[in-house]
């Protein structure tokens, strides 16, 4: 092979290895705090905004190795970065070692770490052995690991995030297998690919895990505030949390705020508008920022919004939204309401 | 096993041995939902050496904080009255200089976020200069049908240009009021 990648963005920088990251946090007696992978949402704004409130390790979406490494329009809109973006962990949806050596390859000068997804359980991934339907198949996770492994050795960081199964044992099978092929970390859901997102999550299951393996461990599920962190790391013993949904909800978990600060809002909007995300999801973002924090009429004409001139329109029409430049940009704690005179007045 | 891999497909399995290593383009059998198995072609490595390198040549998107209102600025440069002269008429260049409709739809979506970053920033005079130049590179007379099918993305440009020039022009006249 002749060819190597272009060296559009610099070489990463050990500092950001995330294995480097979790012994650091080790030194410092607390949780690694990541922001997880989710479909759609953990797209480069998104992922400076969380960066901005520390965390410290953010993932991407799960990205189809099948379709990056064949169709140059799938890897324009599915993965987009910058100078800023580190530590990144790449998630990747590969069903054979095949596709997800060659993304492995394409990919490993721009990011930091490799996720293996072998968690998600929406049904069409599973039907295409991709995401959750790995957790039955814990030879050819391993075949993919060693693959990764044998060939980039510790030049590349790889992760494995996977569920539990009803019956630990094969959970303690599958970690231990994985972590022969030689897996760098492991994150655990502690929940199965069946279990509802309202039952609670298993931390019992994922203190098991943590003890039947010598590489460090994330613990994920039910994790909303930066106490939540703390409180998950103490009863499963892991060496980090990871937040998903929580972190949809309030991208300043981990700075400790308990709901989403305005200026987190603020933030959102330059960043949004700046690398660019489609209208949908900015919506779907700002909505879930500002559950809880809006009435809900508010909250239904924000979702009535259909396009995102009339959504910039409709906020600041209702609210104040600075601009970078303005003075307090970013800084507000309180939603800020605009006081329109015919609404305030007395008569 | 099968070349086919439907008679090592369990129940429980969704994909079956095909995906091993011996299989060297990625080629798997996966089940569906129907229950059968459906075979997913690889990719021959001269097929993957070509992405490779493409994808090396010019690395990932890279996203600066300018990089759309940029890609706004170069539509700009090739559109309607506005239009340098080409020494070089590459396609891509001609195509810029048909206009915003005739660009593919990642192209054409970056110049509208352009716009749209603009209108977020309050820089309403540069955003209708902006739209007016595209709107004019449309080149749409009284001739144009807009409701034929292949007007259809010609439509929605024009349809989307004129959502924000009028924004813009609101904005303008409020703040002038």
């Amino acid at each position: 092979m002749t060819s190597s990648a272009n060296n559009t963005i610099k070489p990463r920088d050990s500092k950001y290895n995330p294995l480097n990251i979790i012994k650091r946090c080790q030194i410092e007696n607390r949780p690694v705090l990541i922001a997880g992978p989710m479909v759609r949402y953990s797209k480069l704004p998104f992922r400076e905004l969380v960066r901005d409130y520390n965390a410290d390790i953010v993932y991407s979406p799960m990205i189809l190795a099948r379709e990056f490494v064949r169709n140059r329009n799938a890897r324009m809109s599915d993965f987009s970065t910058n100078e800023k973006d580190k530590c990144l962990i790449l998630q990747i949806g590969s069903n054979n070692v095949v596709d997800l050596m060659r993304m492995v390859e394409m990919v490993r000068p721009y990011v930091d770490g490799i996720g293996l997804n072998c968690g998600c359980p929406i049904k069409e991934q599973v039907r295409e052995g991709i995401g959750a339907a790995l957790m039955s198949n814990k030879e050819l996770v391993s075949d993919m690991v060693r693959a990764v492994k044998e060939k980039y050795g510790d030049s590349i960081t790889i992760e494995t995030k996977i569920r539990v199964h009803n019956d630990i044992n094969e959970t303690i099978e599958f970690v231990q297998c994985v972590e022969k092929a030689g897996v760098d970390f492991i994150t655990v859901h502690g929940r199965t690919k069946t279990t509802r997102s309202s039952q609670p999550c298993d931390y019992d299951k994922i203190k098991i895990i943590k003890q039947s393996v010598n590489v460090p461990v994330i613990a994920n599920g039910d994790c909303k505030s930066l106490d939540d962190a703390y409180k998950i790391q103490k009863l499963t013993g892991c060496d980090g949390v990871m937040a998903v949904r929580g972190i949809l909800n309030n991208p300043a978990m981990f700075a400790g705020f308990k709901v989403t600060p305005w200026g987190c809002v603020e933030k959102f909007w330059n960043l949004s508008t700046s690398y660019g995300l489609p209208f949908r999801l900015i919506q779907h973002h700002l909505s879930c920022m500002l559950d809880g924090l809006i009435n809900k009429k508010l909250h239904i004409e924000l979702n009535s919004t259909t396009n995102l001139i009339e959504l910039i329109e409709w906020f600041d029409f209702n609210f104040i939204v600075k601009r970078p430049g303005e003075l307090g940009f970013g800084e507000s704690v309180a939603v800020q309401y605009r006081q329109h005179r015919e609404t305030s007045a007395r008569i | 096993m099968s070349p086919t891999g439907t008679q090592s497909c369990s129940v429980s399995d969704t994909i079956t041995e095909l995906t091993s290593t011996e299989y060297s383009d990625g080629k798997v059998a996966v089940k569906k939902g129907s229950g059968l198995i459906k075979i997913r072609k690889g990719q021959p490595e001269e097929d993957y050496i070509e992405q490779r390198d493409q994808f090396w040549k010019t690395g990932p998107v890279l996203n600066t904080n300018d990089w759309l209102v940029d890609c706004l600025n170069d539509q700009i440069l090739y559109t309607g009255t506005n239009a340098i002269s080409l020494n070089d008429e590459s396609d891509d260049q001609q195509r810029k200089q048909n206009g915003l409709h005739t660009l593919d739809k990642i192209e054409r979506d970056r110049v509208l976020k352009g716009l749209e970053r603009l209108f977020y920033l309050r820089n309403y005079s540069e955003c209708i200069k902006n739209c007016e130049l595209l709107l004019e590179g449309l080149n749409i007379d009284e001739n144009t049908n807009l409701e034929s099918k292949e007007n259809k993305t010609l439509k929605t440009m024009f349809k989307e240009l004129n959502v924000i020039r009028t924004s813009c022009m609101n904005k303008v006249e409020q703040t002038t009021d």
